[in-house]
């Protein structure tokens, strides 16, 4: 006969951090399955590539560290498929392999690995590439399929008419914009003059942004499938639904004042809640547990820096690529926002009422 | 009926309530009983009989010590046969008193006194503490102490404690089932003792609703409001109940009479009802005996100090060679060592689980999900207390407001890397307590 002896309580909840990190691989599904369908098996590799190195990176740090290594907890394996979705299709192996290693290493192990780490360990992946390997992070090549038919315009094509003319037409063979730095190009060249303009010119591309048959990173084309696996997490209360919204809410706001006061200068809100990796950025990379707070105000004032950030960034910045560096302001002012937002003990406001009124009443 | 609950957090396990419709039954006498003399919080009691003294079944063994102590008395006839040290859950052992059960001794037989509501309120009182009642929730308070503390305060709210939200805890529940109008006339006696309560309210959880409906009928003529309060753990803890049936706040360092609530539960009302009215110590309790392990469920009046594996083997035995059993709920219960351990006047349910079935998690670094903070009832960040408590600072531990931390379970429960953030916090009081 044994008898267990534990500290009550003796009932746990079912969910741990594999099944946290489980669901949040499986939300990204249908968004990996379309890109491999947009660039081919090529992205296959890459995903690959990423997953494998990024787990024996965390062994290899782990085993230095001489710590046991806990890999099954998955958020390894989702860091690879992460900062595979960042990069643009076009991406070398070997690059993948590096920005893997800066990820597990230098932005997870040595902060003290998995809970420790400040920033989103893919972004920073992906942020040195960007820094380390600027001319191929920027080059975006055409779609090999387009799994869905092409709904309305090509973006692709579109450039080479309403963009700088015939010199970048031998560029465009190999490399075609993304609807954001399209759009930039456009205004650059004040076509549009008002707001109406501007947004029958938008509106051209908007279902094909919202399915995602668009240039881009490898995995944040398609607002759909990326919003149906954001759904999915929200439903399962793997993220706060408070940061995509109060993302989208910052966004829209601050980027309408801006159409207001300058058209034909920004691209609306619509257009740029579907491009540029907004979906991508707030459902799933801004949301990490990690590296955001979640108390009930704290998560609100996360949402709106980063959210704020973003918009800011795109109107007044000169790349399109913003929503890797506002999430990382986001979990960089993250621990400031945790200490500032501390809740209240029940009773605690109360205690301090009483404190003062006897304090009065000993002054008196 | 307004479905309430209480402000911050709150789980939702699964309640488990598999032994709610076993009508109550009593419990054949032990041969032995084994009482503690440290059954309540405070000083624990002076035991006045000698190895070899005859005893009654409700005679006075143990006298109170000093303002926060309660009596003890004997829940068997018989003779004592040794005073020993005794282990209980509330940790370090305490001197008990062994009774043997024997046929010379005849039992006392308790009647009702019909005109006990002619009783003046310190003779109600005087009965409440003589008969060594505790508040029988599970945090034994001695219940006189408290209902002076609210005459003193001038309460006004009378809250009666019927929530039982702890999984697989079912005798308050058959309480009010089957003992309705004990508990009313517990109200009576209250509200005469404390004249200056205008209010009372009797809060139960709305997976009862037999128990809802079974207090209805009394509650207009007797000028009580039933509420039936929306499922949420850890509704049945005092300040919880107090917030979700009043709206008010106890302020840190402070106690529910201190704003105007009394809060008493419906084992102690039954229990007062018994003292004042019939003269009956407190000597025994209704005990909920469930769980998979266990082959009868069962809801059993058992005198105090029975030893558990008697009533193990009254129930059929364990039906698993590895068992975690619990004294109380598997929130806040404490799991027993052995089955040779005796039951006391805060020990509502002996709970029985087949620890075979149960997953043995894997503890993973906190990925601060912030779930425990979000859960918490008292609104605590009990990652930060259990870092604390871990580094062992004094100074951090009270800043986070250690104390408030009533060790639920609710973050452990919660936790997504299983880190035993209660067992942490306990640590950290322990530091304080140095």
């Amino acid at each position: 006969m044994r008898f267990n002896l534990e500290s009550s309580p003796h009932f746990k909840a079912s969910d741990n951090v594999p099944k946290i990190m489980g669901r949040v691989i499986i939300a990204l599904i249908p968004a990996i399955v379309y890109s491999i369908l947009l660039y081919g098996i090529s992205v296959l590799v890459l995903y690959i590539t990423g997953i494998v190195s990024c787990v024996v990176f965390e062994i290899l740090a782990k085993t230095l560290r001489k710590r046991p290594h806990h890999v099954e907890d998955l958020s390894a394996v989702l860091t690879g498929i992460l900062l595979v979705m960042t990069v643009p299709a076009s991406t070398p192996v070997h690059m993948i392999i590096i920005g893997s290693g800066v990820a597990i290493i230098f932005a997870k192990e040595v902060f003290g690995g998995l809970g420790y780490n400040v920033f989103n360990p893919a972004l920073v992946g992906r942020a040195f590439l960007q820094t380390a390997f600027t001319a191929q992070m920027t080059i975006y090549p055409p779609l090999k399929n387009i799994p869905f038919g092409i709904t309305g315009s090509n973006i692709g094509a579109d450039t080479i008419t309403t963009g700088t003319g015939t010199v970048i037409d031998l560029v465009n063979v190999l490399t075609q914009s993304t609807p954001l730095a399209l759009i930039k190009q456009t205004y650059a060249e004040r076509l549009p003059v008002n707001l109406m303009e501007q947004i029958a010119l938008e509106s051209r591309y908007y279902l094909q942004m919202f399915i995602g048959n668009t240039t881009g990173t490898i995995g944040e084309t398609s607002f759909l499938l990326l919003l149906i696996g954001g759904i999915f997490l929200i439903v399962t209360k793997t993220i706060n639904w408070r940061i995509p919204l109060g993302m989208t809410v910052s966004l829209i706001i601050i980027n309408t004042i801006g159409v207001l006061a300058n058209p034909g200068v920004y691209a609306t809100p619509i257009y740029g809640l579907l491009g540029g990796g907004f979906a991508l950025g707030a459902l799933f990379m801004a949301t990490d547990m990690v590296s955001s707070p979640s108390s009930q105000k704290g998560v609100w004032i996360y949402a709106i820096i980063v959210g704020s950030a973003v918009t800011l960034l795109r109107m007044f910045g000169t790349s399109n690529e913003y929503m890797l560096y506002s999430i990382l302001i986001g979990n960089m002012v993250t621990p400031l926002i945790v200490i500032l937002v501390r809740p209240k003990a029940l009773g605690e406001t109360e205690a301090n009422v009483l404190l003062k009124t006897q304090k009065n009443e000993g002054a008196k | 009926m307004n479905l309430g609950k209480f402000r911050f957090g709150g789980i939702h396990p699964h309640d488990h309530k598999e032994a709610a419709e076993i009508v109550s039954s009593v419990f054949p006498k032990p041969k032995t009983v084994l009482l503690a003399s440290a059954q309540h919080a405070g000083a624990p009691a002076k035991i006045i009989k000698q190895k070899g003294d005859e005893v009654k079944k409700g005679e006075l063994i143990a006298e109170p010590q000093g303002y926060v102590s309660a009596a003890i008395h004997a829940s068997i006839s018989g003779k004592v046969t040794s005073i020993e040290t005794v282990p209980i859950p509330l940790g370090r052992g305490s001197l008990g008193c062994l009774i043997q059960e024997s046929e010379n001794v005849s039992d006392t037989e308790y009647k009702l006194n019909p005109s006990f509501m002619s009783l003046s309120a310190e003779e109600m009182l005087a009965k409440i503490a003589n008969a060594g009642i505790v508040g029988m929730g599970g945090a034994m308070f001695p219940t006189s102490v408290k209902i002076s503390g609210s005459i003193k305060s001038n309460c006004d709210i009378l809250l009666i404690n019927g929530v039982e939200c702890e999984p697989y805890i079912t005798s308050d529940y058959r309480l009010m089932l089957e003992h309705t109008e004990e508990i009313y006339h517990a109200i009576e006696i209250i509200r005469h003792i404390v004249p200056s309560i205008k209010k009372t309210v009797i809060g139960i959880e709305n997976n009862k609703p037999k128990a809802v409906e079974k207090m209805i009928p009394l509650s207009k003529e007797n000028n009580v409001e039933v509420l039936s309060l929306k499922l949420q753990y850890p509704q049945g803890a005092e300040k919880m109940l107090i917030d979700a049936a009043t709206q008010r706040v106890v302020p840190i360092g402070k106690f529910p009479p201190d704003i105007g609530v009394l809060v008493i539960n419906v084992a102690t009302m039954k229990a007062i009802y018994d003292a004042v009215a019939m003269d009956k110590p407190l000597i025994e309790r209704l005990i909920t005996i469930t769980g998979d392990a266990i082959k009868e469920k069962n809801n059993l009046w058992i005198p105090f100090g029975t030893t558990i594996s008697e009533i193990v083997d009254y129930c059929g035995g364990l039906l698993s060679d590895n068992v975690l059993a619990m004294a109380g709920g598997p929130m806040m219960g404490f799991a027993l060592p052995s089955l040779n351990r005796n039951t006391i006047k805060g020990n509502n349910a002996l709970v029985f689980l087949d620890a075979n079935k149960i997953k043995k998690e894997k503890e993973y670094p906190c990925i601060s999900c912030e779930r425990c903070s979000n859960v918490c009832p008292v609104r605590l960040v009990p990652t930060e207390i259990a870092h604390a408590a871990k580094a062992g600072d004094k100074e951090l531990v009270t800043k986070y407001n250690i104390m408030s931390c009533f060790e639920c379970g609710a973050c452990s429960y919660i936790c997504s890397s299983k880190i035993p953030l209660v067992q942490l916090i306990r640590i950290g009081k322990d530091l304080l307590r140095r």
